[in-house]
């Protein structure tokens, strides 16, 4: 196997400095060697959460028909290239529904719980990151949590709970939320280290030395946990977690040194306009994907309760305030403006995903993509019907082209199990699942 | 009058304590004295026909317990004196006592709980492991390092929730993430401070945003006599070249603005100017029309050279590569001034990031964006070149370097002696020896791959802020290593923390920083926790500048909602006044009123009563005083106390409390309750249809007060709106972005009374100021809340209580000043000790897995 050396591929800069994105013929032109020799032996099924706040216009979602015989709604009119690849799942409830924190805290952990005060954080595991704990055997990024916002600033989170619930759809345990990244250096980063570049020479260098810090700080935390008692013990766990992660990453990253990274400058920091932002966030997300750096990423387009306004389409009004239209017909319309405009931006990062040849089809062949928001109508802060949709071939577990209505309320945790199973890796229960969901799966794949 | 006398007594008895840690207090008792003839009738006539042990309403049953004995309920009887305090309880509509009776109730519960903490005080138990925030990170990192390097937008954000900090240990947490950046910031930082050069160079934008007016001098940094641009403090970490490019901002053709007419752009470096720029009036050709909209309308559009220079020529070449010298310094870049107004009738700025037309070719032309780029070429700009590429001398390298080897036979000990002094200072107590081990391995190696001495001590100190003992505070019980092995009864006893522990927590609390030497050495000799130092200490780091920057930018902006400013929308439509400029200005008068207030050592009072504030021309004419004049914020008298003074009339308070296109009562009286009164407020509960009633369309619009009437009428509304509401209602006289107004935005004259539950009317602003003034221990009782859990970094329990109390009554007789608040906090045993471990329900630790 001396020729997969990685020289195969032009190198080439396709990621610039700030608000630059990469072209997409380039991209195609960069499959790494080392990934599509294994992809080709059984390509990787991944996962996409993509999360849009403040609840939908739910008149201008909805699509009519059921069944495979369905219409596409105003809002979901640009995922029209994928309608084959999309199913609209109606009837499914929140299952923890507690004003804004309900929305995204139980949006894949299909939690019924909360905390009861600023510093008790409660909810549970969350479905990325069951399935990161098992992915994490192969590729060196178990999973990536991003955002578009700025960290945390408290003054806009749900009464008196932690913004965790509002900023983070990411729990890897019932206490630990996962800070979401918006910084794409940071992003960069993580993917490809902090060497400055994803040439071999420099990164390995880099990897060697992080190795040794590594070590060493497990040491000192060693030394520490025997200085503490009991629940005293559990942020010094979580640190020495954080070191066996990076540890298994730079074990894999010298594993797997024959992947060759696609040359490119890291990105210097946060686009000022947000669609430039976005681009570069979702360009790392293929990137990430393509080069199975990971295989589970978790993605809000604007964190719960978000106030973003949009101005580049006409809507000058800040989002969470807008998406309490009080059921005015009017600014409901308005609003719509903001869940198409989401679609929109979703369905171009699709047509990338498509354009990316992964093993025998696309990057979307081999992801099951799950869209929408843990709220339907944010002026109630209704938990009832959910916007939620699905896209990808899902490795061949998913039909797509079909509008599924669930008639028995069930909640969002059963969606979740039941998506478990189609990503093989079939769990008993997730936050307060009670049960699994019809989904057909593409016959003879 | 018997108000008084109480307070006079608690003087009495407390004056006594002050400047020992003694917690107990005999005039106490007299007070108790009127317990039983007060609580037991009270409760009979106002509470327990709900809260009994059938109806259990609100899950109480006040019948059952003993009103004379409330220390031993104390967590229910807390409740009960919040309720008295903010006078909630009984809900509307049904028989309600007094003011005075209210007042003499609290007092008589609240003096029998005290008497019983005064006598065994419960300090509670603070997480064993406290993470750094980010913002105290880099600010250890400037200590550390004498290096500006702002770590915040690198990190993870930091858990915090609405009226809470982001420095309670029980809620940061620490995730892979987590490690990831500080390893790479670690790397950022200590080369940086080291001086050696990055692996590439690099690129760094800042953004000016469209809607700040760049008409007027923009920063104290930036000369007199000039106008726009921006002034950056930028740190170059080596000795070399670098670029400097200035763009200029453009309208949404893309068209360049201000480019009819010439005009001279500086590039300065620390005030020097390094090159003058003329940019504009060099435009060819026939101009497209002023009322041109863009490419879908053909034949509008300039000539092609018109176009080119507009959008793409204008501003090329606007760039400078100079060699500039390791530290911290200044970029400038700036118009000169001209005397010369754009005319035009005002106009709004535009939604979004849109500018009116006209201000396109005559208009001024704005800085849009600067880059600083490098190092390119690295090496000393004078002399000969540097042996490592690197820095010639900077403040970090004096403040790190505190000896230089002058042969390689000194490397060693002299690496000892800068590792052991660093590793002190950020682990805020003396490294072991393994620790100092550690460090020197790492020296090594850096010394064998980096080739240099410099190399060396970056790698250690790249160490150094990836270990847990920089990165977490951490308090350990004396006695668990014999727990563990059975010796010693795990009991609940507190135990008084170290000095070295002390020292930290006075660091964190009052700079959000490590320790300095002195508190360090005081620790040391455990001499820092005798009261008398530790009050002379508290005072000599409050007179540090370090302590109103940290306390106003830690404290303070998190308490009245100021880091929420950036995301205030506002409907230009609706307020043409507005500009993005008014909102840094909001930020930055609080801000300064706040330090200032901190600074002089003023009562927490005048944080709602005072009779100056701080502004510019621009805040000045927002608020209606004349004669301010130019960017610079000043210190300047009102003239108009009956609509300014105080907080309340703060732009910053009012416009966070605003939706983008009118005033919300709702999120006013919130605000107050939770940050000024001090009473924190559920959500709606889940199923309530929070829509108010529809505006229809052909009746005459209904007025925000109008509408809310339904929170009144809708019991599973009332019993908080009616609390919360009139509150907002007080304010209804500024509008969305704080400025005073007559009219609402429905047109009608604004209504600014309000009933409160218990039936007072409130009138406008000054009526709720007076009214907050009017029980002055409330007031300071909110602010050492908020401080007491900001100085613990936990949440206040219902055991804190009477810690407060103690610490309010302690400031009354030096008119609740900011020292005396912030030292009380400091001597209560909360601060000082720790509660014991406590025996644990399971062994096994952690999460499940």
């Amino acid at each position: 196997m001396t020729f997969l050396t990685g020289r195969s591929l032009p190198r080439r800069t396709v990621l610039r400095g700030l608000g630059v994105t990469m072209a997409l013929p380039l991209l195609e032109a960069m499959t790494p060697a080392g990934r599509s020799a294994r992809a080709a032996a059984r390509p990787a099924h991944r996962f996409l959460a993509f999360y849009v706040p403040n609840g939908m216009a739910m008149e201008y979602w909805a699509p009519k028909g059921e069944g495979t015989s369905f219409e596409l709604s105003p809002i979901l009119e640009p995922m029209a290239p994928f309608k084959n690849q999309m199913l609209v799942l109606t009837g499914i409830n929140a299952s923890w529904n507690y004003i804004h924190a309900g929305a995204s805290g139980s949006f894949l952990t299909g939690t019924t719980r909360g905390g009861r005060n600023e510093v008790e954080i409660l909810a549970d595991v969350s479905m990325d990151q069951l399935l990161a704990r098992h992915f994490a055997r192969d590729t060196q990024v178990a999973s990536l949590e991003l955002a578009m916002d700025a960290p945390a600033n408290a003054g806009a989170c749900t009464g008196i709970l932690s913004c965790a619930y509002t900023h983070t759809i990411s729990w890897r345990s019932p206490t630990q939320p996962l800070p979401m990244e918006y910084n794409p250096r940071a992003v960069f980063e993580r993917l490809f280290g902090d060497s400055g570049s994803t040439g071999r020479k420099a990164r390995e260098a880099r990897l060697a030395e992080q190795k040794s810090l590594l070590d060493s700080v497990n040491d000192s935390l060693a030394r520490l946990t025997r200085e503490l008692g009991g629940n005293d013990r559990t942020k010094v766990e979580q640190y020495t977690e954080a070191v066996r992660d990076i540890e298994r990453r730079i074990q894999k990253a010298e594993e797997q040194r024959d992947v060759e990274l696609p040359t490119l400058d890291q990105p210097q920091g946060v686009p000022p306009v947000f669609e430039d932002h976005l681009a570069l966030m979702l360009d790392l997300q293929l990137l990430a994907f393509q080069s199975d750096l990971t295989r589970v990423i978790t993605f809000m387009i604007g964190k719960e309760q978000s106030a973003r306004p949009y101005p580049q389409i006409g809507v000058a009004e800040a989002h969470h305030p807008l998406s309490h239209h009080n059921d005015v017909p009017e600014i409901i319309a308005h609003m719509s403006k903001i869940n198409r405009y989401h679609m929109e931006l979703f369905a171009k990062y699709l047509a990338k995903l498509r354009a990316t040849p992964d093993g025998d089809g696309s990057l979307l062949d081999h992801m099951t993509i799950m869209y929408g928001s843990g709220i339907s109508n944010s002026t109630r802060h209704s938990g009832v019907n959910l916007p939620l949709m699905l896209a990808g071939g899902g490795a061949g577990t998913l039909r797509g082209g079909q509008h599924v209505k669930y008639s028995d309320k069930p909640t969002i945790a059963n969606l979740l199990v039941t998506l478990m199973d189609k990503l093989g890796v079939p769990v008993e229960k997730i936050g307060g699942s009670t049960g699994k969901l019809p989904i057909e799966t593409v016959a003879g794949v | 009058m018997r108000r008084a006398l109480l307070l006079a007594l608690l003087l009495l008895g407390w004056g006594a304590a002050t400047g020992s840690i003694v917690y107990t207090s005999a005039s106490q008792s007299d007070l108790a004295l009127s317990h039983p003839r007060t609580v037991a009738p009270f409760l009979e006539q106002y509470c327990v026909t709900c809260h009994n042990q059938k109806l259990k309403t609100a899950g109480l049953a006040l019948d059952t317990l003993d009103a004379t004995k409330p220390q031993a309920n104390a967590e229910t009887w807390e409740r009960v004196i919040g309720k008295l305090r903010a006078r909630s309880m009984p809900p509307p509509g049904r028989p309600r006592p007094d003011a005075e009776t209210y007042r003499a109730v609290a007092t008589a519960l609240e003096t029998e709980i005290d008497r019983a903490w005064a006598a065994s005080p419960n300090p509670g138990r603070i997480a064993a492991v406290h993470r750094l925030n980010r913002t105290e990170y880099t600010n250890a990192v400037r200590d550390l390092f004498a290096l500006d390097f702002d770590a915040r937008p690198l990190l993870p954000g930091d858990e915090t929730a609405d009226g809470s900090f982001d420095n309670l240990a029980d809620a940061l947490s620490i995730s892979t993430a987590h490690l990831e950046r500080y390893m790479s910031v670690a790397r950022q930082v200590s080369r940086l401070a080291m001086g050696l050069p990055p692996a590439s160079p690099r690129l760094e934008t800042f953004e000016i945003p469209i809607h700040v007016i760049q008409e007027d001098r923009q920063s104290e940094q930036l000369p007199f006599g000039s106008r726009g641009g921006i002034a950056i403090p930028y740190t170059f970490s080596v000795d070399g070249e670098y670029l400097i490019r200035v763009r200029l901002q453009r309208q949404y053709q893309d068209y360049l603005k201000g480019m009819g007419w010439p005009q001279q752009l500086d590039v300065r470096l620390d005030g020097k100017l390094i090159k003058r720029f003329t940019v504009g009036g060099n435009a060819k050709g026939r101009p497209a029309a002023l009322s041109y909209a863009g490419d879908g309308e053909p034949g509008f559009a300039g000539d092609p050279e018109w176009e080119k220079y507009m959008q793409v020529t204008g501003d090329a070449g606007l760039e400078v590569r100079v060699p500039i010298q390791a530290g911290s310094r200044v970029v400038g870049v700036s118009f000169v001034r001209e005397l010369w107004e754009p005319e035009g009738l005002p106009h709004p700025p535009q939604r979004g990031r849109t500018i009116a037309n006209d201000n396109t070719y005559m208009g001024y032309a704005n800085v849009g964006s600067v880059e600083i780029g490098g190092p390119y070429k690295t090496g000393g700009p004078k002399g000969p070149p540097l042996r490592d590429g690197g820095a010639h001398d900077t403040p970090s390298r004096r403040a790190i370097l505190t000896c230089r080897p002058r042969s390689r036979a000194e490397e060693a000990s002299c690496a000892t002696t800068i590792l052991s002094r660093v590793a002190r200072r950020a682990y805020r107590r003396p490294a072991t020896s393994a620790e100092l081990k550690t460090l020197l391995e790492f020296f090594a190696r850096g010394r064998r791959t980096g080739g240099t001495f410099d190399a060396g001590i970056q790698l250690a100190l790249e160490r150094v802020l990836v270990d847990p003992g920089f990165l977490l505070r951490v308090y350990r019980d004396p006695s668990t290593r014999a727990a563990r092995s059975g010796q010693a009864p795990s009991t609940g006893t507190p135990r008084r923390l170290s000095d070295l522990e002390v020292a930290s927590r006075l660091s964190f609390f009052l700079w959000s920083s490590i320790p300095d030497e002195r508190l360090l050495d005081l620790a040391d000799r455990t001499q820092l926790t005798t009261p008398a130092t530790l009050e002379r200490e508290v005072r000599r780091m409050l007179a540090d500048p370090r302590a109103a920057g940290a306390l106003v930018d830690g404290f303070a902006a998190q308490w009245l909602n100021l880091r929420r400013l950036a995301d205030v929308v506002v409907d230009p439509d609706r307020y043409p006044t507005y500009d993005e400029s008014l909102l840094q200005a909001f930020e930055q008068e609080t801000k300064m009123f706040v330090a200032d207030t901190l600074r002089e050592n003023l009562s927490v009072l005048d944080l709602l009563d005072a009779d100056y504030t701080f502004a510019n021309e621009r805040l000045a004419r927002h608020y209606g005083i004349p004669g301010v004049y130019g960017s610079r914020f000043r210190r300047v008298m009102l003239p108009n106390h009956e609509q300014r003074g105080g907080l309340l009339a703060h732009g910053s308070l009012l416009a966070t409390t605003s939706y983008p296109d009118r005033t919300s009562p709702v999120l006013r009286g919130k605000f107050l309750l939770n940050n000024i009164l001090g009473l924190p407020t559920p959500p709606p509960p889940p199923g309530v249809d929070t829509n108010l009633a529809e505006i229809k369309p052909d009746a005459p619009p209904p007025t925000i007060r109008e509408r809310l009437a339904q929170h009144r009428t809708n019991p599973s509304c009332a019993s908080c709106h009616s609390v919360i509401d009139p509150l907002g209602f007080a304010l209804e006289q500024f509008d969305a972005i704080g400025a005073w107004r007559t009219s609402d935005e429905t047109g009608k004259p604004v209504d600014a009374r309000a009933t409160t539950l218990d039936g007072t009317t409130l009138d406008g602003m000054t009526g709720l100021r007076s009214r907050l003034l009017e029980d002055p221990e409330q007031f300071p009782r909110t602010v050492t809340e908020k401080l007491f859990a900001y100085a613990l970094g936990r949440r206040l329990e219902y055991f804190d209580r009477p810690a407060v109390r103690m610490i309010v009554r302690d400031a009354a007789s030096s008119r609740y000043s900011w020292s005396s608040l912030i030292v009380g906090i400091v001597k209560s045993p909360a601060f000082l000790t720790r509660e014991g471990r406590r025996a644990e329900a399971s062994a096994s630790a952690g999460e499940p897995r």
